[in-house]
């Protein structure tokens, strides 16, 4: 699979310059026991006509097995011509990889998930800041605060 | 003296292997495990235990495989859950909404565990690391996105238009507006079976769409004789990526472009 070739100052300036929500792709539901994704389009809010193939992206874990709790947290990400570029997930432990390789460290619980040229978007670091729940909402917030997005709280209706 | 090394060895690895495994505690009778096992992108297998009675335990993975596969691009059609429950039968596993699980008895549970957990990393690196479709080439893209920029051209992005039989996304829309209108594609693999593809996807529009002409830019390195024949002889504008300027007089036969 071929990696694209955005430099991670792309990415960066992407992310640091201020972004609108546009239209909803698609809404967080529910398709023969299939949960697909809130997806909401973005553009900068200096140029809000320009199509950017930027998406936010928020999932809810998937339905659970009868009988079986789940620990899974919804999760965030910043998908550029569907690569995620920036991604905010939850898990027990994470290695960090720098150029393919574990580095030794772990993160623990939340991290984010950055783009490098080496390992694209599986780079994951800690986040500057803790979400401040494990819901959606938190997530939302939380990604507005960080990756510089306006006009997300709107789309709150559109969850499950 | 090599009993003596094995005994060490084994104590190290199964030492270590016990500190990496780490656990969230949901209640008395359910456990999450993260085992130091990875499939692509490095993540870590994690495998949910729940104790029904003393003697039976369900194992499963969280919807946690299946979900990845998902990021990785792969559609979790009932054909990949029916291929997924092929590869995992072996292991006693079956795929129930998204989740692979797998109920074991106490005196099973440890090597039902390690079977579950091989049988994961097996399923989550053979479909993350052979991929097949490749990814749309974001080069051509930009490229066509460049140029009509550069022509001023307003068109329309992900467009669905309305087939005889199905709906069809197309990546740039010209509507009709006092000349034809137009669906033009962009196919960054164009095999011969792309190429065949497309052309129902032509014909379905067309049966509807009758002011509608259809188009395809397509990768000219990856291009077969025969796929190239079949997109110039169906397409009204056929342009290689190559020669991205042949756009301007496809779209001027058209009227959708002056002639300059």
């Amino acid at each position: 699979m071929q990696r694209p070739k955005f430099t991670p100052y792309q990415v960066d300036e992407l992310v640091q310059v201020l972004k609108v929500a546009g239209r909803t792709v698609s809404r967080a539901e529910v398709r023969r026991d299939v949960t697909f994704p809130l997806r909401i389009a973005l553009h900068r809010a200096d140029s809000p006509g320009k199509d950017l193939s930027l998406l936010f992206e928020g999932k809810v874990p998937q339905r659970t097995l009868d009988g079986v709790p789940s620990t899974q947290r919804p999760s965030v990400s910043l998908l550029w011509f569907n690569w995620r570029i920036r991604g905010l997930d939850w898990t027990i432990k994470h290695e960090v990889i720098r150029n393919g390789i574990p580095t030794g460290e772990v993160i623990r619980g939340w991290h984010e998930h950055y783009w490098t040229e080496a390992d694209g978007g599986d780079a994951i670091r800690e986040p500057r800041e803790q979400p401040k729940n494990s819901n959606l909402a938190a997530l939302l917030e939380w990604s507005c605060e960080h990756w510089n997005i306006q006009g997300l709280d709107g789309s709150l209706r559109l969850f499950v | 003296m090599s009993s003596e090394l094995q005994k060490m060895v084994l104590s190290r690895f199964l030492s270590f292997y016990e500190k990496d495994i780490e656990a969230e505690i949901i209640d008395a009778d359910n456990v999450v495990l993260s085992f130091p096992v990875h499939f692509s992108g490095y993540h870590r297998v994690e495998v949910t235990v729940t104790r029904l009675t003393p003697d039976r335990f369900v194992i499963s993975d969280g919807a946690k495989v299946l979900e990845e596969l998902r990021k990785a691009g792969y559609a979790a059609t009932s054909k990949l859950n029916s291929r997924l429950e092929t590869i995992s039968k072996a292991a006693g596993i079956r795929v129930v909404h998204e989740h692979l699980v797998s109920e074991s008895s106490l005196s099973d549970l440890g090597s039902q565990v390690q079977r579950f957990i091989e049988a994961a990393k097996s399923i989550g690196d053979a479909y993350l690391v052979q991929r097949s479709a490749p990814q749309r080439s974001l080069e051509i893209f930009n490229l066509v996105s460049a140029f009509l920029q550069s022509k001023q051209v307003p068109y329309q992005r992900k467009h669905t238009l309305r087939g005889k039989l199905e709906n069809h996304v197309i990546d740039f829309y010209f509507p009709p507006n006092g000349v034809p209108g137009l669906a033009l594609s962009v196919m960054s693999n164009p095999s011969r079976m792309a190429a065949e593809a497309w052309a129902f996807k032509s014909f379905d529009i067309r049966q509807v769409n009758e002011r509608t002409q259809v188009g395809v830019v397509y990768d000219s390195t990856e291009a077969s004789p025969s796929s190239k024949s079949i997109l110039s002889e169906i397409a009204d504008v056929s342009v290689p990526s190559s020669d991205i300027g042949n756009l301007q007089a496809g779209l001027e036969s058209i009227g959708i472009l002056k002639p300059a």
